[in-house]
């Protein structure tokens, strides 16, 4: 049985028997068979010795349980490290930054304490996974929607705290955005209730975010400052119809006004999250091939000779649209008539479903863009040179960039050189789309393949990361998420001032968590014993 | 090939035999399996099959030849497995399931068995095609059950193989694991370069020192 840092033997076992006085049988797991369930199975760190493995975990049942763990390990100095189902695979799975800490899961905490479908919100416990909330809703013939990420095992509460993302509506696929009022433990063992809860017997919890004073839920994102074992939620009210339509543009310049037309339609309110994609990038064709194969790349004339000799898009749009079907229509038919300023642009109807869906359009649909969760993502995916046998899982480089047609033309130029350095030629693309899962910024994520029996291979990704963060830090640009491998990495790039932003959280952390017991070193925040060394 | 509906409707028809020590041996398995193993075997509640693999379809047809209610995955994707069944029957209490998927399939349902029921992996058999002609079987699981382990034939007749043995495992008892190599003739490659995974979810007794 593994000891974790900085405590003794006998301290252990005292703390290890306090903790199963407060949780009872079956909450304490300490064998080395179970707690390899709470290794990263996507970690690029995967075998080596500076794996973070944690030494134990403990799964309480209640909110008491949780406020009694943090008080026993504030008191022996145990460093906890909260999961809620602890499913972030590609940004660290259940894995502590810390090695030898002790996993606090939360999924037995799977209560879904309130759903109102006239006010539209929902109070929930950390377990409640997206299948959970969709049963509950469904089950009782609610009229709202959830928002969820591409896997539906993960947790409501857990994806909002690492700022996940989904699929619908700009207001709601941010989830934490979306979040409202939270109930936390603080690392001291006491109960904090923020925005209208701290107000005893409130009756607008989860309705109005900021309460009275500074708001201070930011804190406990990502976080190190609290274990979260409430959390309310904004849901968007059930639409009656779905629609999306597709715009084709015919040159790669075009992808400029195409972002810019997409964003005043989405920020206006007009759309849910537009998907871009690029036709062109989808040609098999040899003549391609050798275009693209030129040092430096394609030349944008070559590209959109070739594309308007196959007519083929250089690129396209699905837009997504929410609500009466006379109004979906007529919104549709205003995006149209926006985007054909843009010479040659084309339309097509993609999809229209009236709700509640048939079996068959229900089998059909993107799931997740009808607030649907699944595992769909994790099967039939067939091996391909991006996925490569055995499919071990991959590492997600999750760099922001600007909601601009102008920055996904420079991220290609900026990442494409470093990926092909790097090793990872195959990753190179002139057709890459960005990803819009947030609301106001593109995302321009690359999965980078991990190995469980390669560990060159895990090496060749460690060494690529430094590089791309910082190629990314040098246009200004940062990322978001990343796994705990990568994450005092990542928040050296948050620099401005001489990194007062950490700074700023280290005073905070020595200040409300002085013995540095929750998830040290989460998001390059270290307490203070470990700030030198890191860990 | 038989659709999804097909099998869960004999699945759920069928009566359900357990696997037992008496179930008479598939072909595949008679001429090398030597003594059956005295251990209560575990009794899965269901067997999980994939209908694109020919050697996963006769580990479902070996299953529900001996009474096992079976669910077949059309593109691998559990989702409805988990959301229709898995996920409402396991808020009830453990219950055993076998299969013979792709990873990516055992991934998610080992993680969902451990956070629903605390349930382990505690049969994992690793096919895959080494070279051309050459099938690998690599296996883990208790040490008297791969001691049985029998050379498993070809594609796909070694699914059906498999999950006689698989039906065989006992509770409880001490892992290893081995190796086997098998030689297959060249035309047979139903079951394409994806490896496939033979598996035992069951509940497990906490050892000493955890609760
Ligand atoms: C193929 C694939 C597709 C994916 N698609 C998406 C996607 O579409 N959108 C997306 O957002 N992600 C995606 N992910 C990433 C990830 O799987 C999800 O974000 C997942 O929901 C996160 O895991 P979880 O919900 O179990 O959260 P957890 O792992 O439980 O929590 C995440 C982190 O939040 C903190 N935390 C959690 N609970 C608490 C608490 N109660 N108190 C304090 N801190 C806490 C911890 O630091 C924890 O590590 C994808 C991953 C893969 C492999």
């Amino acid at each position: 049985m593994a000891v974790p840092p900085g405590v003794s033997e006998r301290e252990w076992a005292d703390a290890l028997k306090q903790f199963q006085q407060a949780l009872g049988s079956g909450g304490v797991f300490t064998s080395d068979e179970d707690v390899a369930l709470y290794r990263d199975f996507y970690s690029p760190l995967w075998g080596e010795a500076e794996e973070r493995v944690a030494s134990a975990a403990l799964a309480p049942d209640t909110a008491d349980q949780v406020q009694q763990i943090v008080r026993i390990a504030n008191t022996s100095r145990i460093p906890l490290y909260s999961i809620a189902t602890g499913r972030n695979l590609g940004y660290g799975g259940s894995a502590p930054n810390l090695a030898g800490s002790v996993v606090l899961d939360l999924k037995r905490m799977n209560r879904v304490l309130e759903v109102d479908d006239k006010r539209h919100f929902a109070i929930v416990e950390p377990g409640v996974s997206y299948f959970d909330f969709y049963r509950h809703i469904q089950d009782r013939g609610l009229n709202v929607w959830i928002d969820c990420p591409d896997p539906g095992w993960g947790s409501v509460i857990g994806n909002a705290l690492d700022h996940g993302v989904g699929y619908t509506w700009g207001a709601f696929r941010d989830h934490f955005h979306s979040h409202c009022g939270m109930e936390v433990v603080l690392p001291n063992g006491e109960f904090l209730r923020t925005g209208m809860g701290a107000v005893p017997g409130s009756r607008t919890w989860a309705e109005y975010r900021y309460g009275y004073g500074p708001y201070v839920d930011g804190l406990f994102s990502q976080g190190n400052f609290g274990v979260v074992t409430k959390m309310g939620f904004w849901l968007f009210p059930a639409p009656e119809t779905y629609l999306s339509g597709t715009v084709t543009v015919p040159k790669r310049a075009d992808i400029v006004p195409l972002v810019d037309i997409v964003n005043y339609l989405e920020h206006a309110g007009t759309i849910g999250m537009p998907r871009y994609g690029s036709p062109l990038g989808q040609v098999r064709d040899q003549e391609l091939a050798d275009l693209v194969a030129q040092p430096g790349g394609p030349s944008t004339d070559d590209l959109d000779a070739f594309a308007a000799r196959r007519g083929v898009a250089a690129w396209e749009c699905k837009l997504q649209f929410y609500g009466g079907a006379e109004v979906v229509a007529a919104q549709w038919a205003y995006a149209r008539e926006k985007l054909s300023v843009i010479a040659g642009a084309r339309f097509e109807d993609t999809e229209f479903y009236r709700f509640p869906l048939t079996a068959e359009q229900a089998e059909r649909a993107h799931k997740v863009a009808l607030g649907i969760p699944n595992l769909s993502i994790f099967a039939g995916g067939a091996r391909s040179e991006l996925n490569p046998s055995p499919r071990d899982g991959h590492v997600f480089f999750a760099p922001v960039i600007p909601k601009s047609g102008r920055a996904i033309l420079d991220a290609m130029q900026v990442f494409n050189p470093v990926v092909r350095e790097v090793g990872f030629p195959n990753m190179v693309s002139f057709f890459k789309a960005p990803n819009t899962w947030m609301f106001r910024a593109f995302v321009f994520l690359y999965s980078f393949p991990i190995s469980r029996s390669d560990r060159a291979q895990n090496r060749r990704v460690r060494e690529a990361f430094p590089r791309l963060v910082r190629a990314a830090a040098e246009r200004g640009w940062g990322e978001y998420r990343t796994p705990p491998v990568f994450q005092d990495l990542v928040m050296d790039a948050y620099s401005f001032n001489n990194h007062a932003l950490r700074r700023f959280s280290e005073t905070l952390k020595d200040a409300v968590d002085p013995n540095g017991i929750l998830s040290a070193g989460r998001g390059g925040i270290w307490p203070r014993h470990l700030r030198n060394t890191r860990g | 090939m038989a659709t999804r509906r097909e099998f869960l409707r004999a699945g759920i028809a069928a009566s359900v035999v357990p696997f037992s020590l008496s179930s008479p041996f598939p072909r595949a398995l008679s001429a090398e399996a030597s003594e059956p193993i005295a251990i209560r075997p575990v009794q899965p509640d269901t067997v999980i099959f994939d209908l694109r693999f020919p050697s996963s379809v006769a580990f479902g047809h070996e299953a529900r030849r001996r009474g096992i209610p079976v669910w077949a995955l059309e593109d691998g994707d559990i989702t409805d497995l988990w959301y229709r069944d898995l996920s409402l029957r396991w808020k009830q209490g453990p219950a055993a399931i076998a299969g013979l998927t792709d990873e990516p399939a055992l991934f998610c349902l080992e993680r969902l068995a451990w956070d629903e029921q605390r349930m382990r992996v505690v049969f994992r058999g690793r096919h895959r095609r080494r070279s051309p002609g050459r099938l690998e079987h690599e296996l883990w699981g208790p040490a008297t059950l791969l001691k049985q382990a029998p050379g498993l034939g070809e594609e796909p007749a070694w699914g059906a193989a498999v999950a006689t043995l698989v039906g065989q495992c006992p509770e409880d008892e001490s892992r290893t694991s081995r190796t086997l190599s098998v030689e297959t003739s060249a035309e047979s490659a139903g079951d394409g370069a994806e490896p496939l995974v033979s598996w035992l979810i069951a509940p497990v007794r906490r050892e000493r020192g955890t609760v």
